[in-house]
C-alpha cells in the first residue's frame, strides 16, 4: 500500500535532503568499490563513525583547533625540513 | 592578546549567542583548524537591541575594532563605535578585529531568516560557558551554498553523524518522534532504519520516505527498497 507521508508542506521546504549529485557520486564510488572487491561494502549506519569525545566550550574547541595547526606546521617542518 | 573565546564568554551573560561555522563542527566532534570564530547573537526584536552588547564589549576592549561586510560591495568597511546598528542596515555581519582571530558576528547568518532564531536557539546544545552550539542540522543549513570546499567537508561530516544518530534510534522510538525526525532530515539509511521498528505506523512512514526518495533518483533508496521486496517475497 502506497501513502503519502504526513509532512505539512511548509516543513517541507525547510527539511535537509543530501544532495542528488552527491548522493549519486557516492552510489558510482561505492558501486566501483564493490564490483572491486566483490563484497557487500557496509553503508553509514553499519559504521562507528569515529568522531571523539566533543568540547563543551568555545575555548575547548579553539584550543583543539590551535593544536591541530601546531602538530600540522610541526608534522610539515619534520618532513620537508627547509 | 585578548582571546576570541573569551569575548564569546563575555557576549554570553549580555545575550543569547549561537556558536556557527567550523567552531561548531569542531564542537560537533570534528577535528579541524578554524581560522575566526562565528557567533549568531539574537538579532531581536531591533538592529539596535542586536548591536547593544557588540558596543558594550567594544567598550570593555577598546583594543578590539569593528568592520563590516557590506552586502553590496562584499568589500569589509571600517565601524565607528555607536555605529555598530547602522552596519547591521548594509550588511548582515560585525567582524571584531583585535584579539587572537577575527570573531564574525551574524545578524543573519547564510540561508537563515532572523525570526528563526528562537527555533534555533530552542533546539541548540548549551555549552559550559553559557553560550550553545547549534543543532547539527541547523548547522547544515547554514553551510549549504557556501561553494566551499570545507564546508562540504563539515556537511559530510554533520550528515554521517546524524544519520548514525538516528538509524540507531528510529528503530526504536515512537511515532511522534519519527514524523519529527523526517521533517528536518530525510535520506535512504534513516528511512531504511525506520522500517524495522516494531510499529506499523514508523514502518510505513519510513516506506513512505523510501519511495519519495527513490522517485526523486536517490539510488540508495531504490536499492533499499529492492532488498525490502526480496525479503517479503
Amino acid at each position: 500500500m502506497r501513502t503519502s507521508m504526513p509532512i505539512p508542506s511548509d516543513a517541507r521546504e525547510r527539511c535537509y535532503i543530501p544532495s542528488k549529485e552527491t548522493t549519486r557520486q557516492l552510489y558510482v564510488q561505492r558501486q566501483n568499490l564493490r564490483n572491486k572487491s566483490g563484497k557487500k561494502l557496509r553503508t553509514v549506519s553499519e559504521n562507528s563513525v569515529p568522531w571523539s569525545a566533543p568540547p563543551r566550550s568555545i575555548a575547548e574547541a579553539l584550543a583543539i583547533s590551535d593544536e591541530i595547526s601546531r602538530l600540522g606546521d610541526a608534522l610539515r617542518d619534520s618532513l620537508f625540513p627547509t | 592578546m585578548t582571546q576570541a573565546a573569551t569575548i564569546g564568554a563575555e557576549l554570553a551573560p549580555k545575550v543569547r549567542t549561537l556558536v556557527l561555522g567550523g567552531t561548531a563542527v569542531i564542537l560537533h566532534g570534528l577535528n579541524r583548524f578554524t581560522k575566526d570564530l562565528d557567533l549568531w547573537t539574537d538579532p531581536n526584536p531591533t538592529a539596535e537591541a542586536w548591536a547593544a552588547p557588540i558596543e558594550a564589549i567594544l567598550k570593555l576592549h577598546p583594543e578590539l575594532s569593528a568592520l563590516y561586510l557590506d552586502d553590496f560591495t562584499q568589500q569589509w568597511e571600517k565601524v565607528a563605535p555607536g555605529q555598530i546598528a547602522l552596519a547591521a542596515a548594509n550588511g548582515r555581519i560585525v567582524r571584531l578585529i583585535g584579539c587572537d582571530r577575527p570573531i564574525d558576528l551574524f545578524y543573519q547568518p547564510n540561508e537563515v531568516e532572523r525570526d528563526e532564531f528562537n527555533q534555533f536557539w530552542n533546539r541548540a546544545i548549551p555549552l559550559t560557558d553559557g553560550t550553545r552550539l547549534l543543532d547539527p542540522i541547523d548547522l547544515i543549513i547554514t553551510k549549504q551554498l557556501t561553494d566551499r570546499p570545507h564546508d562540504q567537508a563539515d556537511i559530510n561530516f554533520l550528515q554521517a553523524k546524524i544519520e548514525t544518530e538516528l538509524c540507531r534510534k528510529l528503530p526504536h522510538e515512537s511515532y511522534p518522534y519519527a514524523i519529527a525526525q523526517f521533517e528536518r532530515f530525510r535520506s535512504a539509511n534513516t528511512a531504511f532504519s525506520a522500517t524495522s521498528n516494531p510499529d506499523p505506523k514508523v514502518r510505513e512512514l519510513g516506506l513512505s520516505v523510501l519511495r519519495n526518495l527513490a522517485a526523486e533518483g536517490d539510488p540508495f533508496a531504490s536499492e533499499h527498497l529492492d532488498a525490502i521486496r526480496q525479503q517479503s517475497v
